[in-house]
């Protein structure tokens, strides 16, 4: 969830591509928090998540919505005081600004009273806060990578991978599925879900990941 | 991770690590044990088809790489999984970052390189003379020596995890001083971070920090993390 701002990409291939969790601040709101954030991505899946989960959990590739809801759910009804001590939180991304902005307006209604965080290219999500009658409190920006940047995998596979917030999509999976979509042994949504499941806590985009699969085997395919 | 003697050898588990840690040896699949983080990936795949992947009990110092690499089980000390904290995440409520501050933070190893926690020490204690203001509740204070100093434990300077964040504030007319001294950093480590910058946003909508940035030449990514002021009690300014 901290490395959610560093998604690489272009303007195009971001636009499409935003991230959401609702949770407590622990020793501050978090007593009766827990249902608070059960409700909180139910909001979410009503209003079509591309992916969700919560990372003790797992993700919406591994689970149906119904019943990752319930094992949410549940989690949170053992936890003591509801939550108390408890910074679990369910992670969404959506592929469609309007279920995005939907997702929003509900969560400013049901008014939660938990922090919200949303990740995307920041003048889409100004816009899409300002529909909602919001601004911005606390922006976290990125300044890129630095170091022995040299290490990095391309560019292409790093638009892919860094979808997953904890690192747990692998290059090496990238290649291998970029092969197969290739080859026709697997198609770009099949290769997707099988990128996305890794990535226990939900923030990886499936539908993006399709999208930018099938563009690097389109140019794979020019002369 | 270990392999059990029921592997067959196919390999199906390989392209899951992102340590690329595993091979395939002669009969059955390989661990590099020093390349490995424990992040589990590979176990969570279901990839082998015979279950030969064990989870081992880990002890310190090797412990260390799971609670930063394995997203899955809660820290103790945050509450929350993973090596993160809360940083700007709440910030509605808890006020951590404020009009005049600069908060940043380092998530080292990512993405996708991992990192040997000598090159965290390197940076943490560049980051201590430099008077940075850090985040208390940070799973990263359980590897120093002495809370007040900024030596590791000499025991977890070889580990390599996948990740872990160095969370930090100066105010803001300081922002220069700390990305010149982060750019000597970045040239002096074996892996890479990934930087970000925290803003908290004025009443007008400007936010200090990123404009700073900017004006020193540094590119702000197109796309942000954003706190959207809804958590309750409000933290006053």
């Amino acid at each position: 969830m901290t490395h959610s701002l560093h998604r690489e990409g272009s303007r195009e291939n971001l636009s499409n591509d935003f991230t959401i969790y609702c949770l407590p601040a622990v020793g501050i709101n978090d007593k009766d928090s827990g249902s608070k954030r059960w409700r909180f991505l139910e909001i979410a899946l009503r209003n079509h998540a591309a992916n969700a989960g919560q990372a003790d959990i797992g993700n919406m590739i591994a689970h149906s919505p119904q019943e990752l809801s319930e094992r949410v759910r549940d989690r949170f009804k053992k936890s003591a005081g509801d939550g108390v001590g408890d910074g679990m939180a369910p992670c969404i991304c959506f592929a469609r600004k309007e279920d995005f902005v939907n997702t929003l307006k509900e969560a400013v209604e049901a008014d939660l009273g938990l922090s919200i965080v949303v990740q995307g290219i920041l003048e889409e999500v100004e816009s899409c806060l300002r529909e909602v009658g919001l601004k911005p409190h606390t922006v976290h920006h990125s300044l890129g990578v630095w170091g022995r940047t040299e290490k990095l995998p391309g560019k292409e596979i790093l638009e892919i991978t860094t979808m997953c917030g904890h690192g747990m999509t692998s290059p090496n999976l990238v290649k291998k599925c970029i092969e197969e979509v290739i080859s026709g042994k697997t198609t770009p949504r099949e290769a997707a879900e099988l990128l996305a499941r890794p990535c226990i806590c939900g923030i990886f985009n499936p539908n993006r990941a399709e999208a930018l699969l099938k563009r690097i085997v389109s140019k794979s395919k020019q002369p | 991770m270990d392999v059990s003697e029921t592997c067959i050898g196919c390999g199906s588990c390989v392209p899951y690590c992102p340590m690329e840690a595993i091979s395939v040896g002669s009969e059955k699949a390989e661990i590099d044990q020093d390349k490995c983080v424990e992040c589990n990936a590979c176990l969570r795949s279901q990839a082998c088809p015979t279950d030969s992947l064990l989870e081992p009990e880990l002890q310190w110092p090797r412990s260390v790489r799971r609670v930063f690499s394995d997203p899955a089980p809660q820290h103790g000390l945050t509450g929350i999984p993973g090596r993160g904290t809360e940083e700007m995440k709440t910030n509605d409520v808890t006020g951590r970052y404020q009009l005049g501050d600069a908060g940043f933070v380092l998530d080292i190893g990512r993405p996708g390189i991992g990192t040997r926690l000598r090159d965290v020490e390197t940076i943490y204690k560049r980051l201590v003379a430099l008077g940075a203001h850090f985040e208390e509740q940070n799973p990263l204070t359980s590897l120093l020596k002495d809370k007040r100093g900024s030596e590791f434990k000499a025991e977890v300077l070889n580990e390599k995890v996948l990740s872990i964040i160095i969370e930090f504030k100066v105010s803001s007319h300081r922002l220069q001083e700390v990305l010149e001294e982060l750019q000597r950093c970045a040239s002096e480590i074996e892996t890479v971070f990934s930087l970000g910058l925290i803003d908290r946003v004025s009443g007008n909508g400007s936010m200090e920090n990123c404009g700073k940035a900017r004006q020193l030449g540094y590119h702000p990514s197109i796309n942000a993390k954003v706190n959207i002021g809804i958590g309750r009690p409000l933290a006053k300014p």
